[in-house]
């Protein structure tokens, strides 16, 4: 038996053989029209057949059975639209007849609806069904064909599946030889010098650029429709819609660059930056072209889209740890030696203190403001950690404040996210420091409350230099200037920006912003680092090399911490903040402890669980209710529930998503009651940690939302992780998992959780199951603390009851 | 040939998925399915328009005679022409099922 698997696997197989097993039966097989390789629809080591499992690891949708299949060689598609993602394509029967149709699930098949006399729409069942393919469409292997192929484990389907991403051919044999998939080395706590520091996240960095890459750039475009509009600078900017950005395949910030092309009559593509980009009020994207001339404007169809993809952000990275390994004046020795994580005597900055430590119109300060403040100005280093609601901008503005007045130079300050970034600083120039913020060229058009701010705006404005003055005007009415005159006017905006840089008491920019060449001449011995917990190292680490002495890193490590795409990255550890790796090498950061955003009900659970018990409320429980708005609290004077929700979550498998019905259907009449009690659409907030429910909720509230549409589109519904750093004034949550065997998933991470209890400021529901949530013990804990407070409840929301259930043991004790 | 001997060492033996990893596949298995609804322009007649093929004589009295399978034709286009295909699904899925329990109610009508 063993010389007949060894002749298959030795002789050439077929073309149409799984790539994974080989079984090349054409009954069994299908191919994936992206990649155009086979796969059968057995299961094998892998929990869905072979083809879907390959399919959901490449998130390739679209597929052609064999010549052979009972369908012939065919793509299915839906009969009505023309989708082809099988994860949305099932069968729907005619009412009286043998006779099925293929449809896709949304919105095809639920069209149709109870109108239609000849198809039944009820019956609409799935082309993949318990992550396989329908066994009569396309065959499972039998049990010896299964056996005579190539055992291929679940762990080489992963590696051959990560090898296909960088070569599209590379074969099972391939994973055997060296070098290939090897994993980076971790991340270590100390570091012996700065060239093993570099040594260890110079790699990471470069896998995670190396996969941004691939993924940025395999992400292309089709069949968008344009329209074409002049912007304010006079420049082409075209609008369309990209569903891929809606389906989150594709994540597209404003400044990020894509190349619009058209592929008519004529040949013309032309590279532009993101201006703005789909929010509540409109899905279009807006794109302002580099160039004008020879833009296609007559035309609105058949045109592309493709992702530039930049290196900038990983340059940056790469360059502030070499200069940390070469450039002895990058740092102080003490900072160099804390930030390897080397042993030091406590060193205090000499330095006179401030009498009064709150800053000119900004609020005054707490007493752990107060002590935060203080304690930072006398030391090289500092960590503050603030909890949520707690005032962290205004005490890192006016910490500051007062660097900036006790030190020579000018202070940088930084965040990881523009958003923060722009918060800060505008805190800061309310203290009437001379306040300049850089953004990145491609930004320079995008509002914000503070482009008065902003260095271009200050050059546009500034009285200093009338020929740049003259040329500024000259380029808005023209939209370009003759080369001569452009020369000179670069020329005169780099001198004007210099200017204003060495007269500004604080720059403020995001962390890779730090690396602007406009900043390469400067040094900052003083340096904040704000959202520093969301950071990954070698970001944090770019401001930080400029000159430090003295540095501030402001974040809350109990929130959720950078993203990292590129598993081998984050699994070498580079989602660990610096923040968090100087807390875990003993430098206890100092706690902002009084919160001013929740109704003392809400910061209870989360005080205990995440901060010590430490978080003392800054707002009382009056200052946090609202007797006008008439909601049914269980309990009247503490505005928060659990909503127990036995609704069963859909496993995808099913053609449709992660989603529950019950909980979006809960969510909509929680919703259409706060409009009953006067509450508006922008002061509620929906958090579900997937997105299946997200889009799920959005277009549920849009059908059936009891009040008008334009209220429920109106009510922001957003991922956990879009919410931190924000609040809404009522927050529901819907948790979504609910099933009996596997795990709660997202939810299981307590960072997560604790961003997701601290957005409201007066009331807060969650749904969920609390017999499946209560097997995880953080979420035993929480569950807990609601029935104490007799606020888990059950039953219609205008009859809410006292839930009896029981909840499971947790599965492992909590620690 | 030393690659197949390895593997044929390491037999079937069933490995343990990690829950965290299933979890990860389910959640990426749920965006497969998340397909933009508005995105697409649907034109709403279309489908109410879309009636039954008429059907072949010998087609509807050919039956394999196998007990374990029923004849179903699926409809499919090609270009803007329609087509139809025979298919062959086991009784016991719930397509066979529910198209009996239909046409048994139709009789008792
Ligand atoms: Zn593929
Ligand atoms: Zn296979
Ligand atoms: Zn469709």
């Amino acid at each position: 038996d063993d010389d007949l698997v060894l002749d298959d696997l030795k002789g050439d197989l077929p073309e149409h053989a799984c790539s994974y097993c080989g079984i090349h039966n054409p009954a069994c097989v299908v191919k994936c029209q992206t990649c155009l390789k086979w796969f059968c629809n057995a299961r094998g080591s892998t929990s869905g057949s072979h083809i879907v499992n390959h399919l959901v690891r490449s998130k390739h949708k679209q597929v052609v059975l064999h010549q052979e299949s009972p369908l012939g060689e065919t793509q299915p598609e839906c009969y009505n639209c023309g989708s082809k993602n099988v994860f949305i394509l099932g069968f729907i029967p005619a009412k009286s007849d043998t006779v099925v149709v293929l449809l896709c699930r949304q919105p095809c098949a639920a069209m149709t609806g109870t109108r239609d006399i000849v198809w039944d729409t009820s019956q609409w069942s799935p082309l993949i069904q318990d992550r396989s393919f329908l066994t009569w469409l396309v065959k499972v292997p039998s049990e010896s064909e299964q056996l005579r192929a190539r055992q291929i484990s679940y762990h080489q389907i992963n590696r051959l599946e990560d090898l296909w991403k960088e070569n599209k051919s590379a074969t099972l044999q391939d994973l055997d030889r060296p070098g290939v998939d090897e994993e980076p080395q971790p991340i270590l706590l100390r570091y012996e010098d700065a060239y093993q520091y570099q040594n260890i996240f110079g790699p990471l960095v470069k896998i995670e650029a190396d996969y941004d890459k691939r993924l940025k750039e395999s992400q292309s475009q089709p069949d968008l429709v344009v329209r074409w509009d002049i912007g304010l600078n006079q420049k082409r900017v075209a609008w369309f819609a990209m569903p891929k950005l809606e389906s989150g395949e594709v994540k597209l910030a404003v400044g990020d660059e894509l190349r619009l092309s058209y592929r008519g009559d004529r040949q013309w593509s032309g590279i532009g930056h993101v201006v703005k980009i789909p929010n509540n009020v409109s899905d279009e994207i807006a794109l302002e072209l580099r160039r004008q001339d020879a833009v296609p404007i007559d035309m609105t169809h058949g045109f592309e889209a493709d992702f530039v993809w930049k290196s900038t952000s990983y340059d940056r990275m790469q360059l502030a740890m070499k200069t940390f390994a070469v450039d002895e004046q990058s740092v102080s020795g003490y900072i160099y030696h804390k930030l390897l994580g080397h042993e030091l005597e406590p060193q205090v900055v000499r330095t006179q203190m401030p009498k009064k430590f709150s800053a000119p119109f900004l609020p005054e300060l707490n007493h752990s403001q107060m002590y935060a403040v203080k304690s930072v100005l006398q030391k090289p280093l500092s960590l503050i950690q603030g909890p949520p609601g707690t005032g962290k901008t205004v005490t890192s503005a006016s910490i500051v404040y007062h660097l900036s007045k006790m030190n020579p130079g000018q202070v940088l300050v930084c965040a990881p996210s523009n958003v923060a970034v722009d918060q800060l600083c505008e805190k800061i120039h309310l203290t009437g420091l001379k306040t300049v913020r850089l953004t990145a060229k491609s930004r320079e058009t995008v509002e914000s409350p503070i482009t008065f701010l902003t260095l271009h705006e200050q050059v546009t404005n500034s009285t200093h230099h009338i020929e740049l003055q003259k040329l500024i005007l000259l380029k808005n009415e023209q939209g370009e200037l003759s080369s001569s005159d452009e020369r000179k006017f670069k020329t005169l905006t780099r001198a004007c920006e210099k200017e204003i840089l060495n007269a500004a008491d604080v720059i403020c920019c995001t962390c890779v912003g730090a690396g602007d060449p406009r900043l390469s001449k400067l040094k900052f011995r003083t340096v904040l680092v704000d959202e520093a917990t969301q950071a990954a190292e070698p970001e944090c680490t770019i401001p930080l090399i400029m000159g430090c002495k003295q540095a501030v890193l402001v974040g809350d490590h109990q929130q959720l911490g950078p993203v990292i795409m590129n598993k081998k990255a984050a699994r070498a550890g580079l989602t660990q903040s610096l923040f968090e790796r100087l807390v875990m090498l003993g430098n206890r950061p100092i706690r902002l402890q009084v919160q001013y955003r929740m109704h003392p009900c809400l910061s209870e659970f989360p005080s205990n669980m995440f901060y010590e018990g430490t978080l003392q409320n800054g707002v009382t429980a009056p200052e946090r209710l609202r007797k006008n708005v008439d909601f049914p609290w269980p309990i009247p004077d503490t505005p928060m529930f659990f909503y127990q929700n036995l609704g069963q979550e859909e496993i995808s498998s099913s053609g449709t998503s992660f989603l529950n019905r019950t909980e979006a259907s809960n969510c909509e009449k929680i919703v259409t009651k706060f409009f009953k009690a006067g509450v508006v659409p922008a002061q509620i907030g929906i958090v579900t940690p997937y997105e299946g429910q997200r889009s799920y909720i959005v277009n549920y509230m849009q059908f059936n939302g009891a009040l008008k549409k334009e209220l429920y589109n109106q009510v922001e519904v957003a991922s956990v992780d879009a919410f931190q750093g924000r609040e809404k004034d009522y927050i529901i949550l819907s948790c979504v998992r609910s099933n009996e065997h596997q795990g709660i998933g997202f939810l299981s991470d307590p960072r997560r959780l604790n961003v997701a209890m601290t957005r409201a400021k007066f009331g807060s529901v969650i749904l969920g199951n609390p017999k499946i949530l209560s097997k995880h013990p953080l979420w035993h804990h929480l569950l807990t603390h609601f029935k104490e407070k007799k606020t888990l409840v059950e039953g219609p929301l205008n009859n809410l009851q006292e839930s009896m259930i029981r909840f499971n043991k947790p599965r492992q004790p909590l620690n | 040939d030393d690659v197949v001997l390895r593997e044929s060492e390491r037999g079937r033996e069933k490995e343990e998925i990690p829950p965290e990893e299933e979890d990860e596949f389910n959640r990426e298995l749920a965006k497969m399915a998340t397909d933009n609804s508005e995105a697409k322009k649907v034109d709403k007649r279309a489908l109410f328009d879309l009636s039954l093929p008429a059907k072949k004589k010998t087609e509807e009295e050919g039956g394999s005679g196998d007990p374990s399978q029923m004849k179903f034709t699926v409809l499919t286009k090609k270009g803007a022409k329609q087509q139809t295909r025979t298919v062959e699904v086991p009784s016991e899925s719930p397509l066979a099922v529910n198209s009996r329990t239909n046409a048994l109610q139709d009789q008792h009508e």
